[in-house]
């Protein structure tokens, strides 16, 4: 057995016996450990290694003048960028903290004693592949020709004073300042696309800086954030860096040189991690579309006849076109390469197919024994049976209380009609509505039967949406959706469904109604 | 332990279908001091309609809900408010794969129905600031019980593991200690019944709560109650 390779794959450079025993009792179980006592035996092993590092660990004890195993990390940077590099250290200073930002070189860094379950969950997450994080965004954002760089303090003169000596400086980016977070968070709303550099003291009235800049990061990765302080607080910047993953970590009274140059590199840093990802979101894109044109292709081979010839041309069509402009969840890298890998793909498809099918053909065989074989226009209800569904519908959207599944008028109703209710109530309900959300309406003639404004019916997946696993639900939801469809065009009647942010707004109109005034 | 730097109360919003389970785990949770609920459901939906007029920060929701899939609420949660912080609580464990695409969505930790409390406790303190958290020692006890393909299947079979190692490590007076404090007997009695101060008690208790990993007396009687009882049961076998 291969267990081992099961194991992420952990380079671990000691100079002291004693520490090295610690840190192989916590882990040894959890990793495959590579002990290297020198920087030359380590980096032998980097130019040989079988196969992807996961972390490469520095465990410094002797330190000399805040130097640090640099050739090491660099190496490691070159032949394994995917892995973490992380540094334990004693006593960390803060000019080493802001020193190996400036290199670039380290992800994280730990003070002793350091946290085994924080270690040991950065390294799993660099094993598995979680930081690589790339979800499409729903709204298409353009690349702005010009960014904006925020600077977050609570010193209005030091931030405007600063502005000024950048801007004479010809700072590559605008910039916009702020006194406080919420400030801060308000202009960061405002121009969201566009800010590229975040920069915050950390003591700040209200929210911290590390704060501040952990909620940007929620909400935008790529943008680069940079902390600031007058006060050498060690802690605060190492969980900025641990936890923040900030850019750099910047000592007050600011030097204006030296904030342009870090904006200067800042800025490039920016631009290449957002084009990073603006070409694995075309990328996903592509594939997402590709994968979502053969879904359809594999649905309307395998129901497009039995649908469209129970509901009349076109229909299936239809359902998908109204599926197509209800915005869903974005695609995510994961499920992606799970319907790409084709087993979640297959099953999503057959068993959709399954539970529609099943329908259709009670649906079919029940109409036929409602109307008997030959009778021409079969589909169509007589007027008295128009009036008792309009009579069930009022009163299913006045009175709460109507249980439609208990109300004996359903059995005597078309086939296809208590379908078209009980499909209906499905959909409501899954999205913890009822009826009472509709209202049903007559005018010129026609009955319609709509969401009220402002009561969209909520639909985060379909299927024409990602997916990473197939839930009971959704194909209870999306079925009836579908068999909703099927059973009004079936009758003749009209149905709109309109898309929007997973959600949909839906009007039924029968115009059957007409007739039974007509015969009055 | 996790709470150095002033951060701020997680206020939490749980969403599961069985009232039992949820009111169990509130109490267990509710009892640590940062922590505000604000808020609970037993649907998806309700969930979605609630959490942000709540301001909730961390959601705990489980994977399987009437309504719709507890993956599914996360990623709508999400793309309404991206600094929530999600735990999923799932039925049982789950494939490193399976771990990889619900954090790929965005959620922070996943929590399985057959851990224990803690694990849940340390996932939610760990994901506050939004980071990722993931149990790796979870990890282990697949590996050493199981064989190729049925990699995850042996979870449910695995006995809950009790340390009594531990208690055994502690000193005698502090196990003894420990069995009066598993009885609800005050402070003041078994200074009484040892012949001790009561300062002396207050710190063996500190002492064992702290060999044991525990932070609460509740969590103590139950381990202590545990051993016990297993006591007894490995006893009546021999």
């Amino acid at each position: 057995m291969n267990t081992k390779n099961d194991l992420p794959l952990v380079l671990y450079r000691f100079d002291q016996s004693d520490t090295k025993d610690d840190f192989v009792r916590s882990f040894q179980e959890d990793f495959e450990l590579v002990l290297c006592e020198s920087d030359d035996y380590a980096l032998q092993y980097l130019e040989n290694a079988e196969r992807q590092i996961s972390a490469v660990v520095a465990q410094q004890d002797v330190v000399q003048q805040d130097a640090v195993h640099s050739v090491l990390f660099e190496q490691s940077k070159k032949t394994y960028p995917q892995a973490l590099r992380i540094l334990v250290q004693q006593n960390i200073s803060l000019t080493t903290v802001v020193s190996l930002l400036e290199q670039g070189v380290i992800d994280k860094c730990f003070s002793l004693p350091f946290d085994d379950h924080v270690i040991r969950s950065e390294i799993y997450a660099t094993f598995i592949g979680v930081h690589s994080r790339v979800q499409l965004s729903s709204q298409a954002e353009g690349l702005a020709a010009r960014f904006y760089a925020l600077i977050v303090d609570d010193e209005p003169s030091a931030t405007k004073y600063l502005k000024k000596q950048l801007e004479v400086l010809k700072c590559p980016c605008d910039i916009l300042v702020a006194n406080n977070a919420d400030s801060a968070l308000k202009l960061f709303r405002q121009h969201h696309s566009a800010i590229a550099i975040v920069i915050s003291d950390q003591r700040m009235p209200g929210m911290l800086g590390t704060q501040l800049l952990t909620e940007i990061r929620n909400h935008n990765t790529n943008i680069i954030r940079i902390l600031t302080s007058a006060y050498d607080e060690v802690d605060v910047a190492l969980n900025a860096v641990n936890e923040g993953q900030i850019y750099r970590y910047i000592r007050k009274p600011w030097d204006a040189q030296e904030m342009y140059d870090c904006m200067v590199s800042a800025l490039a840093e920016f631009k290449l991690q957002r084009s990073h990802t603006d070409e694995q979101q075309a990328f996903l894109l592509t594939a997402f579309n590709q994968l979502i044109a053969a879904r359809e292709v594999a649905l309307t081979e395998r129901l497009g006849y039995v649908v469209d010839s129970y509901a009349g041309e076109g229909s299936l069509l239809y359902f998908f076109d109204s599926l197509r402009a209800i915005e869903t969840l974005a695609p995510t890298k994961s499920s992606l390469a799970l319907s790409q890998k084709g087993a979640l793909e297959e099953e999503l498809v057959s068993v959709f197919v399954k539970a529609v099918l099943e329908k259709i053909t009670s649906l079919s065989a029940q109409t036929e024994l409602f109307r008997g074989k030959d009778i021409e226009g079969a589909q169509w209800l007589t007027g008295v049976e128009w009036q008792s569904l309009f009579a069930l519908i009022s009163q299913l959207t006045q009175d709460s209380e109507t249980d439609l599944m208990e109300d004996t008028v359903l059995e005597l109703l078309h086939p296809a009609a208590s379908v078209m209710l009980i499909s209906l109530q499905k959909l409501l309900a899954s999205s913890n509505l009822d009826f009472s959300v509709m209202e049903f309406k007559h005018y010129g003639g026609i009955y319609k039967l709509s969401t009220k404004p402002g009561q969209d019916i909520s639909l985060y997946k379909h299927m024409l949406s990602a997916h990473t696993r197939l839930p009971r639900q959704l194909v209870e939801q999306q079925s009836a959706m579908l068999m909703l469809v099927l059973a009004v065009r079936h009758l003749g009647c009209g149905i709109d469904i309109r898309g929007g942010a997973q959600a949909f707004s839906l009007s039924l109109s029968f115009s059957g109604g007409a007739s039974v005034n007509d015969e009055r | 332990m996790m709470n150095a730097n002033n951060a701020p109360n997680i206020r939490l919003f749980v969403t599961m279908k069985q009232r039992l389970y949820r009111d169990a785990l509130l109490r267990e949770l509710i009892n640590q001091d940062d922590i505000v609920l604000v808020g609970e459901s037993s649907s998806g939906t309700g969930t979605l309609s609630l959490l942000e007029k709540n301001m909730a920060s961390t959601l705990i929701i489980e994977e399987n809900l009437e309504d719709n899939d507890g993956l599914t609420i996360s990623e709508m949660a999400l793309l309404r408010n991206p600094s929530l912080t999600i735990v999923l609580l799932v039925d049982t464990e789950v494939s490193r794969n399976r771990l990889a695409i619900y954090l790929d969505s965005g959620i922070k930790a996943v929590v399985s129905k057959t851990q224990d409390v803690q694990d849940l406790s340390r996932a939610i303190n760990y994901t506050r600031k939004g980071q990722v958290y993931i149990d790796a020692a979870h990890y282990r006890n697949h590996r050493a019980s199981t064989t190729g393909l049925q990699v995850f299947s042996g979870a449910k079979e695995k006995p809950d593991k009790l340390n009594v190692e531990l208690f055994y490590s502690l000193s005698e007076r502090e196990q003894e200690v420990a069995k009066f404090m598993a009885q609800r007997i005050s402070v003041m009695s078994i200074a009484e019944q040892l012949g001790v101060s009561n300062k002396t008690i207050h710190t063996y208790k500190e002492r064992i709560l702290i060999k044991l990993g525990y932070k609460r007396l509740p969590e103590l009687i139950l381990f202590m109650q545990r051993i016990q009882f297993q006591h007894a049961q490995d006893s009546s076998l021999c």
